[in-house]
């Protein structure tokens, strides 16, 4: 199989990818501005987010992290408080409702960087950065790989979830936090029933997606494939491969942190279910169905399944996993690439029309 | 010449069982060494301890004048040593063209990376590969669709695009047709020179057809060393290979 087809053409991909976005931007404009379904399709926006994580760091870098939601929580969390101390008032209510029903009579040292809208911005998406940081150099130094990796995140994840389920005092634990007005910045509140609140989340999936996709046509993005391909090869030609996995790893976090974030800002809520386990695992799912391999096809799958489980979900409500998983094995067995496969494979009929790009390496291209 | 390489006393055992034993070997700049000797005298493993793939129980490796023995395997491939393996190791997923320009490493800082898009930078010299291995029409193929023969000469390429002062191959003509292996062992004669290259092989017409010196490995230690004529008709190599047939038969 050649690979020179129109699907491989970085000019139609880069034209692909722009013209999606300007389409989805205009769906308020088109649809008039029901908030439900607008704050419904912001919701649709975090999910290609994590998707977009998930395909960076498992599609292209070759690490299957089941720990996603990691940082995804942890930025959700970090977002709350920002978002709940803008609602509190230093002087005459300093301490979150939830805190006082927990017996706290000051507000924890931890949150108190949260008073500060721009300091918490920084954490929320700081931390899970730094955590990711250690977490890969703790994994790839030693070299895991596969299943080891999925394993290590997958119970990071758990301790978590437990971490906030249990530390009632700080997270209100299985309560979550709701902070109570909608988040500002700059003066300006993002209504999170409103046509801006679809283009917040929009727009932060389509930078994401545009950057990453830049990253990867750079030669790190070829270095990170050949080092899911073969690492030791990699290895060999000089390449420390597991600073590679780390920037890698940590990279996905940030992007899954920034879904965090404006999850909050759409929801205006978080709760320990952001660090579950089954949530985290779905993410690899749409990934998955969708084309780990490709950036669009992974965001495609997080979408598509989801607006498949809202709109035939609540039919099929009791049998909606089931249906999910036997998608999921079908895929896997004979769809290996996901959707983005079948498209790959269909349009290596059409012939490329564009002229060919200038080869790399030597001027004699057919 | 000056010596490139120095091997002193290396040696790597497994409890009791000693793999490679008190081991040494220099090798002069410029050279093409080749390392025979029967399934099981450590030429591989002794590929490993050069390279740090793996670590040795004693002794030290010496390259350029520098110790090099410890150091992790990235480290010393940045010294300047290019390794081919045994079974061939490609990106399967990556184009040829990928595959060079993953080997053309300039850098190998992940951040310097990031801001390389790879505009003209390095054209001659992976030109100059693709052209010495006969790739130029198989640029844009998936290494994974590659002939065996063509994957064997990707890798080369790919050892050479780094530029490497020391090039260790294991085995570069295994499984190739006799016609592949004309051709390999004409790319591996362009090579001698600019290149010093060790090479561990079992096609002794491919070795008879390159090699300068050969060191011959028996149980972990040197059996004999010297041009193939010498080597051949040296009694101790007639007696670890029981008798008149020569090293021809049993390699």
């Amino acid at each position: 199989m050649e690979k020179r087809n129109l699907y491989h053409d970085k000019r139609a991909q880069w034209a692909v990818y722009l013209v999606a976005f300007g389409v989805l931007a205009l769906i308020p404009v088109w649809m008039g501005d029901d908030p439900f379904t607008l704050n419904q399709y912001a919701r649709y926006g975090v999910f290609g987010i994590l998707a977009l994580s998930v395909s960076l760091v498992w599609g292209f870098g070759g690490i299957l992290s089941l720990g996603q939601g990691i940082a995804f929580g942890m930025a959700a969390y970090g977002m709350a408080a920002t978002m709940q101390m803008q609602y509190q008032d230093p002087v005459n209510d300093p301490i979150p409702s939830f805190m006082l029903t927990n017996e706290l009579t000051a507000l924890p040292t931890v949150w108190e960087p949260f008073w500060h809208t721009s300091v918490g911005l920084i954490l929320a998406m700081g931390i899970p950065v730094v955590f990711f940081v250690l977490f890969g150099l703790l994994m790839f130094q030693a070299r895991l790989a596969g299943a080891f990796v999925a394993i290590m995140t997958l119970a990071m994840l758990g301790a978590w979830y437990n971490m906030a389920y249990d530390m009632q005092p700080f997270t209100a634990g299985f309560n979550g936090i709701s902070p109570p007005n909608a988040f500002q910045a700059f003066g300006v509140e993002v209504d999170p029933y409103s046509s801006m609140i679809y283009w917040v989340s929009l727009g932060v999936l389509a930078a994401l997606t545009l950057l990453t996709k830049l990253l990867l046509q750079s030669k790190f993005g070829t270095i990170i494939q050949a080092i899911r391909d073969d690492s030791e090869r990699a290895r060999f030609l000089g390449y420390n491969v597991a600073f590679y996995q780390v920037v890698v790893f940590a990279l996905g976090g940030l992007i899954a942190a920034l879904g965090g974030m404006v999850w909050v800002i759409i929801v205006q809520y978080v709760s320990p279910t952001a660090l579950e386990i089954f949530f985290s695992i779905t993410i690899v799912i749409w990934a998955a169905v969708g084309g780990r391999m490709s950036l669009f096809g992974a965001i495609f799958g997080a979408i598509f399944i989801n607006a498949a489980q809202s709109y035939v979900g609540d039919e099929f409500q009791a049998t909606w996993f089931i249906i999910l998983g036997t998608v999921f094995i079908v895929v896997v067995r004979f769809l290996p690439k996901g959707f983005a496969g079948l498209f790959e494979y269909a349009i290596s009929f059409v012939p490329n029309p564009l002229p060919p790009s200038r080869s790399l390496i030597s001027g004699q291209q057919k | 010449m000056s010596a490139i390489l120095e091997l002193h006393g290396v040696t790597k055992a497994y409890d009791a069982y000693t793999v490679v034993d008190n081991f040494n070997l220099t090798v002069n700049e410029g050279e093409l060494r080749c390392l025979l000797g029967p399934n099981g005298a450590g030429k591989t493993t002794t590929m490993d301890l050069i390279t740090g793939r793996q670590k040795m129980t004693s002794g030290k490796v010496v390259f350029q004048g520098r110790k090099i023995s410890g150091m992790s395997e990235h480290r010393i491939c940045q010294q300047g040593i290019g390794r081919k393996f045994q079974i061939p190791a490609v990106f399967k997923d990556l184009t040829v063209q990928e595959n060079l320009r993953v080997a053309l490493t300039r850098t190998t800082n992940p951040f310097m990376n990031m801001i390389e898009f790879g505009r003209g930078s390095g054209r001659e010299r992976l030109q100059q590969v693709v052209e010495l291995v006969g790739l130029q029409e198989r640029l844009d193929e998936l290494s994974g669709n590659l002939s065996h023969g063509e994957t064997q000469w990707l890798e080369i390429g790919m050892v050479l695009t780094q530029n490497p002062k020391l090039l260790l191959m294991d085995e570069p003509t295994a499984g190739m047709t006799e016609q592949e292996t004309q051709k390999t062992s004409d790319i591996f004669n362009r090579l001698k020179g600019e290149h010093t290259l060790i090479v561990v092989e079992h096609d002794m017409a491919f070795v008879r057809e390159i090699a300068d010196i050969i060191t011959l490995m028996h149980l972990g230690k040197t059996l004999a060393e010297g041009p193939m004529d010498q080597v051949e008709n040296d009694p101790k190599v007639r007696e670890v290979y029981l008798g008149s047939e020569g090293i021809t038969d049993a390699a």
